[in-house]
């Protein structure tokens, strides 16, 4: 069988998944190369779909203590971490299985190793036991994802200092954890092990976690954190990190203090994996941080060549990378790949969940000139009620004019999935209006939506006096 | 144990002791031998008002048969308190310095042979190769992200059934049977390694990994589970080999394993691993207050 490709991808995670399977049904003679003997990527191994494996048995506890507190229920300390993913290994196999099969499905060739560019052309794959064969490809769309990134003061063993790729390999739950960072990762990692009764330390130089969200959210998510036993220090500065003799982690302070945990992990971003990709043998430019630069249509400065997902940096978010993978492929078609997408949901699968899209508050006063912003709390809620789940909130903003809704913000569980209906508003133009003239399932957190455009609307024909209460 | 002398002047040596074995198998009758110099030592420690847990644990780290049974004890009725200690870590931090005291004691005390006379230099072969393997296996669960206090666990214990054949082929040789020479010692031990790795790390309440590990490490293939850390194991135990007396076998062949690329470790990796096994080797006097 010949070498010669129209689209050779490199990374089988979620954007090159989509890229191969776009080349596929357009009839492109495709080929993926992936590293790992499994296909799909850190997405399905060692992030997002482990994660939210360990943080649904979290919840499962919570509604357990929440059901039946009178059973005192209580986790063991000695619980073994795997004992609470038993159902992990079927969920990657099935997923592993469908990735496989869909790539079969559409003439999909997989190759096992690692890829390397020769040139704009030419792919050198190095299997894993050192034998090398050359590809080469009309075109290319790199897509190698990232991994977690170490800073040298903090000593990663995967035994008592961990990142997010080994954090799972714990056999059992420690009873402290130190988290060094405050973004989207550590967030989740802290709220599921603090959920798990494990005493949570979380240690960043910002001023709060999630600096990049609605500060409203972030206090409400920080009051649960809180509430559940977990600790923020913000504006802390960590200067090294050792082990001590009996295997505990000491987490040193600019200033000296000591913080001491039985094991921390260290979740302060990623990098993007290019050191065998031969970027600069290629000629391909790299931007900040060394993710490769790359245009709106996701070309690099090399034709023919693409990337996508984290390898670009941010958002890096499997939804995203998706659809970069798709538009990557569709230019190189020449196919219109419909509207670009200015609007990304983006959803932080913490306790609770926290989900944003469009405008900020900050960002709505800036181009508007003013905000109004329509709060539903969750305690108004009558399916939040239902699930014991009332601690959540929604906001929906607008200009003064309280018309166009502008974003929507919401915490709590079901968050997530709550914010598509803000999405799908603020994609089609809607106004407000249009969650008090239609009708939602009742009791369903949908509801929340009416429940917030009615306070919007309210505060309209106020507005000089909603914008001072609002601030 | 059974009556040996009784077999002594009817049956050839060898045939004697592997019949013996065979019935102190059947009867679940082994135990693990505790070094004499360790035991001092845990003793010395226990009765020291300064000495603290991170000495006592630093010298149960460093003893495999004291690290069994540590692991054993921690798990028994008497001091489990609800999920079974998987790590020698796990042990020592949650038990704390009173009850590892005790178990340390206890285990220091309850054997009755608690050496391989005649056999020492076998015995202190084994301890090293046993410490060198515990290291790769730590470095290879690294690279694949698997737990490496497991995997340290996996390393020391997984030639289990070599020490505790030695301990109990030596005791049997102390009667009127002659005591086997040292390669029909090596040789039986070998014989019953997988069946007393059975026995033993089951009645130990090893972690299932352990237990799992230390019985198909020579056919990883046939483990029923583990089967990536029974692999690595193995690996770690035919490095740990290699570095400690190498038997000819050039370290490109070494490399060349497919263990390796079952294991998705690519050459640059592998060489890596390689590079970890001098200090690995080097530290061993350190750990195990010998030479290797």
């Amino acid at each position: 069988m010949s070498d010669a490709y129209d689209l050779v991808v490199i990374g089988s995670g979620p954007g090159g998944q989509k890229a191969a399977i776009q080349g596929a049904k357009a009839g492109w003679r495709v080929a993926v190369v992936e590293r790992e003997r499994k296909v799909g990527g850190a997405c399905v191994y060692t992030g997002t779909i482990p994660s939210k494996t360990l943080r649904e048995a979290a919840l499962t506890l919570l509604a357990v203590k929440r059901s039946a507190e009178f059973l005192h229920c209580e986790m063991n300390a000695q619980t073994k971490i795997s004992s609470l993913m038993h159902r992990l290994d079927e969920v990657l196999v099935a997923h592993g299985r469908f990735i496989r099969g869909f790539f079969k499905d559409n003439g999909v060739t997989m190759l096992h190793g690692r890829a390397r560019l020769i040139d704009a052309r030419t792919v050198e794959v190095q299997a894993v036991d050192g034998s090398r064969s050359r590809l080469t490809a009309r075109h290319i769309v790199l897509a190698t994802g990232s991994r977690p990134r170490n800073p040298p003061n903090v000593p990663v063993d995967h035994e008592s200092i961990l990142d997010s790729d080994s954090i799972l390999s714990m056999q059992y739950l420690p009873r402290s954890l130190t988290v060094l960072g405050g973004g989207v990762i550590a967030t989740e990692y802290a709220t599921i092990f603090s959920l798990l009764g494990v005493k949570v330390t979380m240690v960043d130089p910002g001023p709060r976690p999630l600096g990049f969200l609605d500060p409203e959210l972030v206090d409400r998510f920080l009051q649960h954190f809180t509430t559940h036993g977990g600790v923020w220090r913000g504006r802390q500065t960590v200067e090294a990190v050792s082990v001590g003799r009996l295997g505990e982690v000491v987490t040193t302070l600019v200033g000296g203090e000591r913080l001491v945990s039985d094991k921390l992990l260290c979740a302060l971003g990623r990098s993007a994996n290019v050191e065998h990709l031969g970027l600069a043998e290629a000629g391909i430019l790299q931007g900040k941080y060394g993710v490769v630069a790359v245009d709106g249509h996701y070309r690099t400065n090399v034709p023919g060549v693409y990337a996508v997902g984290d390898v670009i940096g941010p958002p890096a978010l499997a939804s995203t990378s998706m659809e970069q993978g798709r538009r990557a492929v569709c230019h190189a078609l020449g196919r219109d790949p419909g509207l670009a997408f200015a609007v990304v949901p983006i959803g932080i699968y913490a306790v609770p969940e926290i989900a944003s899209v469009g405008l900020t508050e900050a960002q709505v006063r800036e181009k508007h000139g003013g905000v109004i912003v329509g709060r539903a709390d969750f305690s108004e809620v009558a399916r939040a009620h239902i699930a014991g789940n009332h601690s959540g909130m929604l906001k929906l903003l607008t200009a003064p004019d309280g018309g166009r809704l502008l974003g929507a913000h919401a915490v709590g569980e079901g968050a997530t999935d709550l914010i598509h209906v803000g999405l799908m508003a603020i994609l089609n133009g809607n106004d407000v209006s249009v969650f008090l003239e239609n009708i939602f399932n009742f009791p369903t957190l949908g509801e929340a939506y009416r429940i917030a455009a009615l306070n919007l609307r309210n505060q309209v024909a106020s507005y000089p006096a909603a914008v001072a209460a609002v601030g | 144990m059974p009556p040996v002398a009784a077999l002594s002047d009817q049956l050839d040596q060898t045939a004697a002791i592997r019949s013996a074995i065979g019935q102190a198998l059947a009867a679940r009758n082994l135990k693990l031998p505790v070094l004499p110099h360790v035991a001092g030592r845990v003793m010395t420690l226990t009765q020291d008002p300064n000495a603290d847990l991170a000495d006592l644990s630093s010298l149960i780290h460093q003893d495999q048969s004291l690290a069994g049974n540590v692991v054993r004890i921690a798990n028994s009725a008497a001091y489990c308190t609800g999920e079974p200690i998987v790590s020698l870590r796990q042990a020592v931090m949650q038990l704390g310095m009173t009850t590892l005291s005790e178990i340390a004691i206890a285990a220091c005390l309850q054997g009755d042979a608690l050496t391989a006379p005649g056999y020492e230099r076998l015995r202190k072969e084994m301890l090293a190769h046993a410490f060198v393997s515990a290291g790769f296996a730590k470095e290879l669960a690294r690279c694949r992200r698997s737990n490496v206090e497991v995997a340290f666990l996996c390393g020391l214990l997984h030639t289990i059934g070599l020490p505790v054949g030695l301990a109990t082929i030596a005791r049997l040789g102390n009667g009127r049977v002659q005591r086997p020479g040292e390669t029909e010692a090596l040789g039986l031990a070998r014989e019953f390694q997988k069946e007393i790795a059975e026995v033993v790390t089951a009645e130990w309440k090893m972690p299932r990994e352990v237990q799992v590990v230390a019985v198909h490490h020579q056919d990883p293939e046939a483990a029923p589970a583990f089967v990536d850390e029974t692999k690595f194991t193995a690996l770690a135990g035919r490095l740990a080999g290699w570095f400690l007396k190498p038997d000819g076998t050039a370290r490109e062949t070494l490399q060349t394993l497919p263990v390796w690329a079952e294991l998705n470790l690519y050459p640059d990796e592998v060489e890596a691993v390689f590079d970890r096994g001098r200090v690995l080797v080097a530290s061993l006097p350190a750990l195990t207050g010998r030479t290797a």
